[in-house]
């Protein structure tokens, strides 16, 4: 079955053609000859039976009579018979065998007892039983042994002629399937030749003309499908090739033209394997030079050791660190550099982008001297300032000395000259003295004040968590000669805790709520409100009144040294309480300011940060 | 009779010597007040030197002494005299216009027994001087040595 499966189509064809033809006309040949054989074989029965009858009409009488001689006689006339071998007849009364044949007289034949009439054949004869009749009465039987030579003769012949006929035959379904074999495989072969060819050349255009529409035909169609979704597919396949060409070309061009210096280095041999054009510009190597050579050899000898240790823990994108590299020429420069791994040509390498920073570390040397040196000149005007605001006390207090000194000697004479003979004096006299006294008086105290307001910006803070509410007890209660014969509605709200400097507080409070009692008492019934609002980053105090206010175009004016809003006729002072607010709120950190209109009252702000 | 002893008042501004003197004149204070005009004349004073080479021997009851003065201030004439062994037991006073707080804590640093800012007004300081005067020259009681010196 191997055989005939590695066999050709053609051979296969012509085998399955011949082999099939040689079983039909076999099988035809075979059944037609034992269709004659059978006839035959009938026919020499029939005869037979013929023959029998025919001799028994002559062997009735001898017979019936027992008349030996002429039944032997009527036997013997069988020689004309040459296929009856052996004859014989039975009495008609004891069934015994009466007379016998032999064509050969030597016969040794034994022949069998009576038997009914029949016709059978045994033992490659035919053997015959007749019982032989005249007018209805039964005369005895006749028994045949015929030889059917004559037919095997006929079979032969037949057989022999069946062989030449069916040899004819077959050469010429030989020729005949020579022919028809190429019906079939000739496409076939073509395909594979043509399979051939085109696996050969790799030329998917070629297309087949199908011979038929048969199963062939289909498969010749589907062939030329198959061709052009190759030929798609390869259309396709030298696209994403070329798309390929070009993202590679790209990604090169990106890395040997990239402005910023690149290096490729093998992680485990650390060898260099490529570098840009911009390395190449800026180190000087040739790169056949630098393919030579190793990472640590662009490394100062000190640095080798450490960046081989650093090397063996990078992973992933890294930024490396500042480092120095050597140029060709020998130049040291400074350099920082990124970093990345990844696997090519199955090696482990890393891709570098190096930055030269040696003119941003020159620049940021200068930057540390520049700073050094500013921080000399701060220093040395910290120094100034400092020897400035000691100049400042020193005058400051001489100020306090030496002017106060002139006043009291002016004091200190006009009660002498008053006590020497103040009644000799005139009025006009009188009052021109007074009026002196007055004036040094008052210089007194504006030279107190201003004194304490130099005082006030000079004071270190002490801060601590307070009470609110008791500097403005405190300020009530130094306020309370100015406020106890006075009408005053107060409307005090309860303070939180914040951080500030105690007696600073007290201060502000009591300037703030002495103004607001001060510029209040030309009214029948003062109000005076205490209050505060808050927000995430600040405190907002205040105190509103309903006092003499003042005109917002001058608010500006309300905080500074020794401005005033008002007569020190209609309202005593020197204008320095609000000032020294101001000082001691931005030492806090904070923030005052001031609302109102004239004869409509004013309300007086500041902000404390919340720490 | 109580016995009086002297004041030694360290004053350079005349003026100012002058009302002090006035503000005594009328208590016996004014005949026992001495004036030296700075800090190097207050300390040859107490230490009997240079022009009080050769006075009379002994310690005033007090030194009423001014802050601000030509040559040698206050606060280093108080510095000297408690350096002295033979001067450091004597009451010193400050009369002085200057209420600032160095002045207050460096007097008070160096052991001043009072410290009297001179008031503006000239009834204030009239009062404030006889105070002085009667406190220091009558009332207090001097340690012995200086008693006895």
């Amino acid at each position: 079955m191997k055989a005939f499966r590695n066999m050709s189509i053609k051979l296969k064809l012509i085998i399955v053609i011949i082999g099939t033809s040689i079983i039909t006309l076999f099988v035809a040949f075979t059944t037609y000859l034992g269709i004659d054989i059978y006839r035959e074989f009938n026919e020499m029965k029939k005869n037979a039976v013929l023959q029998a009858s025919l001799i028994g009409q002559y062997a009735a009488a001898p017979l019936l009579f027992g008349y030996k001689e002429e039944t032997t006689e009527v036997l013997n006339k069988l020689t004309a018979i040459p296929s009856i071998k052996d004859a014989c007849l039975y009495s008609p009364n004891s069934g015994e065998v009466f007379v016998t044949y032999h064509k050969t007289p030597d016969s040794s034949f034994v022949f069998p007892v009576l038997h009914n009439d029949n016709a059978s054949f045994q033992n490659g004869y035919f053997h015959i039983f007749y019982s032989i009749k005249y007018d209805n009465n039964y005369c005895g039987s006749l028994y045949l042994r015929i030889d059917p030579e004559d037919i095997y003769t006929k079979i032969e012949k037949s057989v022999l002629l069946m062989f030449v006929l069916l040899l004819v035959l077959i050469i010429v379904v030989y020729f005949i399937s020579l022919k028809l074999q190429k019906i079939i495989s000739l496409p076939i072969l073509k395909l594979a030749e043509q399979t051939a060819i085109i696996s050969q050349n790799h030329d998917f255009s070629v297309r087949l003309t199908p011979y038929g529409n048969d199963e062939i035909g289909e498969l010749y169609n589907q062939f030329n499908n198959l061709l052009l979704q190759i030929l798609i597919k390869q259309k396709e396949r030298d696209k994403v090739l070329e798309d390929l060409q070009e993202s590679e070309t790209h990604f090169r061009f990106l890395f040997e033209q990239n402005p910023a210096m690149m290096l490729i280095y093998d992680l485990s041999s650390l060898k260099i394997i490529s570098v840009n054009e911009a390395f190449i510009q800026h180190y000087g190597y040739q790169q056949d030079e630098i393919l030579n050579m190793k990472l640590t050899d662009l490394y100062p000898k000190n640095e080798k050791e450490a960046i081989i240790q650093l090397v063996k823990t990078l992973k992933g994108l890294a930024y490396t660190g500042e480092w120095h590299h050597v140029k060709k020429d020998g130049t040291i420069i400074n350099i920082e550099t990124h970093s990345h791994s990844y696997i090519a040509e199955d090696n482990a390498v890393r891709i570098v982008v190096i930055n030269d920073i040696t003119a941003r570390k020159k620049a940021e040397e200068e930057i540390l001297t520049l700073n050094a040196e500013l921080e000399n000149r701060v220093k040395e005007r910290t120094a100034q300032l400092e020897a400035t605001n000691k100049e400042l006390e020193a005058f400051s207090y001489s100020v306090s000395h030496d002017l106060r000194a002139p006043l009291r000697h002016v004091n200190g004479y006009l009660e002498l000259l008053s006590k020497r003979g103040i009644q000799h004096l005139d009025e006009k006299s009188k009052h021109y003295m007074q009026s002196i006294s007055e004036a040094a008086t008052h210089m007194g105290i504006l030279i107190d004040d201003l004194l304490n307001f130099s005082r006030a910006g000079r004071m270190e803070l002490k801060l601590d968590k307070i009470d609110m509410n008791r500097p403005i007890k405190d300020a009530l209660n130094i306020l309370e000669q100015d406020t106890k014969n006075r009408k005053i509605e107060w409307k005090i709200t309860q303070m939180p805790e914040i951080m500030a400097d105690y007696a600073i507080m007290r201060q502000v409070w009591t300037n703030l709520i002495g103004n607001a009692v001060k510029y209040t008492k030309k009214r029948e019934l003062a109000l005076i409100e205490v209050g505060y609002t808050e927000d995430a980053q600040e405190y907002i105090f205040y105190v509103r009144d309903n006092g003499a206010g003042f005109d917002m175009n001058y608010a500006q004016k309300l905080f500074g040294v020794f401005q005033r809003l008002h007569s020190t006729e209609d309202f005593e002072g020197t204008g320095i309480g609000l000032a020294n607010v101001r000082q001691f709120i931005k030492k806090h950190n904070g923030r005052t300011w001031a609302e109102g209109e004239i004869d409509k009252g004013a309300t007086f702000y500041f902000s404390l940060p919340k720490i | 009779m109580v016995e009086l002893r002297t004041i030694l008042l360290a004053e350079d501004n005349p003026k100012d010597v002058e009302l002090t003197m006035e503000a005594l004149e009328d208590s016996l204070l004014a005949n026992r007040i001495i004036v030296v005009k700075d800090g190097i004349e207050t300390l040859e004073y107490l230490r009997c030197e240079g022009q009080y080479a050769n006075r009379e021997p002994g310690l005033p009851s007090v030194l009423l002494l001014d802050i601000k003065m030509p040559r040698m201030d206050g606060i280093e004439v108080l510095r000297e005299i408690r350096n002295d062994p033979r001067l450091k037991l004597l009451p010193v006073v400050m009369l002085t216009s200057s209420r600032e707080d160095k002045d207050l804590l460096n007097s008070y640093y160096l052991g001043v027994n009072a410290y009297v800012v001179k008031p503006v007004n000239f009834t204030g300081f009239i009062d404030a001087v006889k105070q002085l005067g009667i406190f220091w020259g009558l009332v207090n009681e001097l340690p012995p040595e200086i008693k006895n010196s």
